[in-house]
């Protein structure tokens, strides 16, 4: 039941990768990133129950704050203000 | 019983996710995208973040410290890049109206 849901997590990585390689605008691929970001968030919480070590969700916590910085930062410098 | 309910609510958590990819592939417009793929994603991670909570209760603090990080994290990240798209004159799609400037659509005036 479990393996459904790393199905689940996999197959939308690689349909938001679409988006990645296609995307006419710059913004498109930044929200694309931003989506595959989530996704690994919820990727790496479960693979903390899949391998039973706990320094996995800790992990997550900091990949959290770096995927918030990422989007901002690159967000501010597509429109102009960095 | 609650690991099965953790189960559960990833399978559900995964079904977003893949929702919000669909999204992302079928809307027209840049603003759509962002839409479709921010909320979904959000209610995606809440619903996994509490089925790994659940599942292991020894993990339910920092899942929950997670899960407020990340309803504060991405109203900013979308608005952030909306915002860009917005003065960056991103293409709108022709049905949609910008209720900023008024214009009805792209062909008369332009996003920015």
């Amino acid at each position: 039941m479990m393996n459904l849901a790393f199905s689940l997590i996999g197959l939308s990585i690689v349909l938001s990768l679409f988006r990645l390689f296609r995307g006419p605008e710059s913004v498109d691929r930044m929200v694309s990133l931003d989506t595959v970001n989530m996704n690994v968030i919820g990727l790496i919480s479960m693979l903390t129950l899949y391998y039973h070590n706990n320094l996995f969700i800790d992990i997550a916590i900091a990949y959290t704050v770096l995927a918030f910085l990422e989007t901002t930062v690159l967000g501010r410098y597509l429109e102009g203000k960095l | 019983m609650r690991e099965t309910i953790g189960t559960i609510l990833m399978v559900i958590g995964g079904v977003f996710y893949l929702l919000a990819s669909i999204g992302l592939i079928r809307m027209p417009d840049v603003f759509n995208r962002i839409q479709a793929s921010t909320k979904a994603t959000t209610m995606g991670n809440f619903s996994i973040l509490l089925g790994v909570g659940l599942y292991d209760p020894s993990l339910l603090g920092k899942a929950l410290l997670m899960i407020i990080f990340i309803s504060l994290k991405s109203p900013i990240g979308s608005s952030v890049l909306t915002r860009a798209a917005y003065f960056g004159g991103a293409y709108r799609d022709p049905n949609s109206k910008d209720y900023i400037s008024g214009e009805p659509n792209q062909e008369e005036g332009g996003a920015a």
